[in-house]
């Protein structure tokens, strides 16, 4: 049996990132990261990047949400790095909101953000193939 | 003659000539001996099968047209043409090779050729058993060849590959299954095995005929090979790289180029996979920075099993991730980092809930994924292995597209392998998963 196993540690379920995540920056001790948002919810998000993520620490997110319905800036949110595994393919990280560091803006946007994904989550079409099939 | 569609002519099977391709018969594939639905013509004893079975077949235009191309060139170069042909260096172990052909996309929908598996996967499986260990021990010997400086043994990996290939073509999941038995020890042998079983099984999806697989999958099983000149202490860090190290890491793609050109694997298409496969659509990857069309179209499809499969196994340093994370990750990095038509192709290939995806029902359950139902792929079969309180039940196969669960249960998430110390290797070494496959066979 492998040595390391994986457990569900999330609190919380994390919905698949729709297209209006953008311009997202990982600020960091070792600089600034473009950087590829997977999937999130009001607590923290999933990003994957080509660059090298550090393990742990404190950084600060910024992005665009572009959804028409519901546009918001966020810059520089307080941020932990919860867990980092690094591949030679990229390096897939979980970040979490430092919540009592926000705005209550930024809350209620990550809030609606969040609400808005639940709406979209379709279990039976995750990746909105059927129309290929 | 007759026309019955643009690109498609009936004709008698008496007619047929080598180099046609076969697109139906006057009745059902099913009905036939022939596994697949759909071929070119490559020798007399096909034409000689086909007339015992059917009257008429409708081919491909285009094949009459190379065919006749091959006529003419027989005309003008009178019997040496023949000769030229044979003298041509085959894919196989040959120190040079030329292609008359190499693909840019998968085949048009009206050329691709649709597999069905011609056994079941359990009686597939103890053959590929024996493919999968065939092929480890020959990645580790060609790896620790080269580190030691041996001259590398490329033939006894294409034969390998060439094995792999038939048994993905005779069944897509038996191999697939062992692509799931991951040690984390052994990684750069399985990962390369795994990214070649991959690719292979991608391609035949893709509907590219057998020739077009061999070549993707060679290229999966040697994308890698560089890695045999990157330091071990390195490549068998037990913990993360720092970025100096990640540096020499990504040197693997140069090496690997440099090795396969060293040592006579004038494959070009394998060289050229082993330099490209970490180049990315928005000129962003190493070593070079290309953009989307300059990378290879073989490398875009090896890039896309190469990330899968790293993402998805477990490391001295880090656990495996769950099949769907790393579909979310290729899903998301679409159009940047992967070609955007086959990530969405790759996507549909493995599926949502893969064979051996260890999953939790609505219920609580934890169960294996055991094969999926082609008519609704997300209620596969299911070996339920855990209780609603994640305790060790006698294992009990369930069928999620049964009555007794239809609008009852269903999947609510799949979990990463080894979520509850559930992996998906022990239950195919005990045999279970294996005996249930059998008997569906």
């Amino acid at each position: 049996m492998s040595n390391v196993s994986r457990q569900e540690k999330r609190q919380s379920k994390r919905y698949l990132c729709d297209e209006f995540f953008t311009q997202i920056t990982l600020d960091t001790p070792e600089g600034n990261l473009d950087i590829t948002a997977i999937d999130f919810n009001k607590e923290g998000i999933g990003l994957f990047s080509n660059n090298s993520i550090p393990e742990s620490g404190n950084v600060s997110l910024s992005m665009h949400y572009g959804n028409p319905s519901l546009i918001h800036e966020f810059y520089n949110l307080p941020c932990s790095i919860v867990h980092c595994n690094q591949t030679e393919v990229g390096s897939h990280c979980g970040i979490r909101f430092r919540l009592n560091e926000l705005s209550p803006a930024d809350r209620t946007a990550l809030e609606a953000i969040e609400a808005h994904l639940i709406i979209c989550d379709d279990p039976d079409d995750r990746y909105h193939l059927s129309d290929d099939d | 003659m007759a026309d019955n569609q643009v690109n498609e002519i009936e004709i008698p099977v008496k007619q047929l000539k080598l180099g046609m391709h076969v697109i139906r018969l006057d009745r059902p594939w099913l009905d036939t001996d022939f596994s697949l639905q759909g071929f070119v013509i490559k020798s007399p004893e096909q034409i000689k099968r086909l007339a015992t079975q059917c009257q008429f077949v409708v081919i491909h235009k285009s094949s009459v047209q190379s065919f006749n191309y091959h006529e003419r060139r027989i005309k003008r170069k009178g019997l040496f043409a023949r000769l030229f042909k044979k003298n041509k260096p085959s894919i196989k172990g040959k120190k040079t090779a030329i292609y008359n052909h190499i693909a840019k996309a998968p085949p048009p929908p009206e050329k691709r050729i649709i597999y069905t598996d011609q056994v079941g996967t359990g009686q597939e499986l103890s053959t590929a058993k024996i493919t999968y260990h065939e092929a480890k021990t020959s990645v580790n010997n060609l790896m620790e060849n080269i580190r030691i400086g041996r001259s590398a043994n490329v033939l006894e990996s294409s034969q390998a590959v060439d094995h792999i290939v038939d048994s993905v073509i005779r069944n897509q999941d038996a191999l697939r299954w062992l692509t799931k038995i991951k040690h984390q020890d052994a990684y750069t042998a399985e990962h390369s095995i795994n990214v070649c079983i991959l690719s292979a099984i991608f391609a035949r999806f893709l509907g590219h005929d057998e020739g077009e697989i061999r070549k993707i999958a060679i290229s999966g099983l040697l994308h890698d090979v560089g890695k045999s000149r990157v330091p071990v202490d390195i490549l068998n860090k037990n913990g993360r790289l720092t970025i100096d190290e990640l540096n020499i890491m990504k040197e693997h793609t140069t090496f690997g180029k440099d090795l396969l050109l060293s040592i006579g694997h004038a494959d070009r298409i394998a060289v050229d996979v082993a330099h490209t496969h970490h180049e990315r659509l928005d000129g962003k990857g190493y070593p070079r920075g290309l953009t989307a069309s300059q990378i290879p179209y073989y490398a875009k499809i090896i890039a896309l099993a190469d990330c899968y499969d790293a993402i998805t196994s477990s490391r001295c340093y880090d656990a495996a991730r769950a099949s769907m994370e790393a579909l979310d990750i290729i899903y998301k990095c679409r159009g940047v980092q992967f070609d955007n038509d086959l990530a969405i192709d790759f996507i549909k290939c493995i599926g949502i809930y893969p064979p051996g995806a260890i999953v939790e029902l609505n219920s609580g359950h934890i169960g294996i994924v055991i094969s999926s139902n082609p008519g609704n792929k997300l209620r596969p079969k299911v070996l339920l292995v855990r209780n609603k309180d994640k305790k060790i039940i006698s294992e009990k196969p369930v069928d999620l597209t049964s009555v007794e669960f239809q609008g009852k249960i269903k999947i609510s998430r799949e979990l990463p392998d080894g979520s509850y110390d559930v992996h998906s290797r022990d239950y195919l070494s005990m045999g279970s998963i294996m005996d249930i496959m059998r008997n569906e066979s």
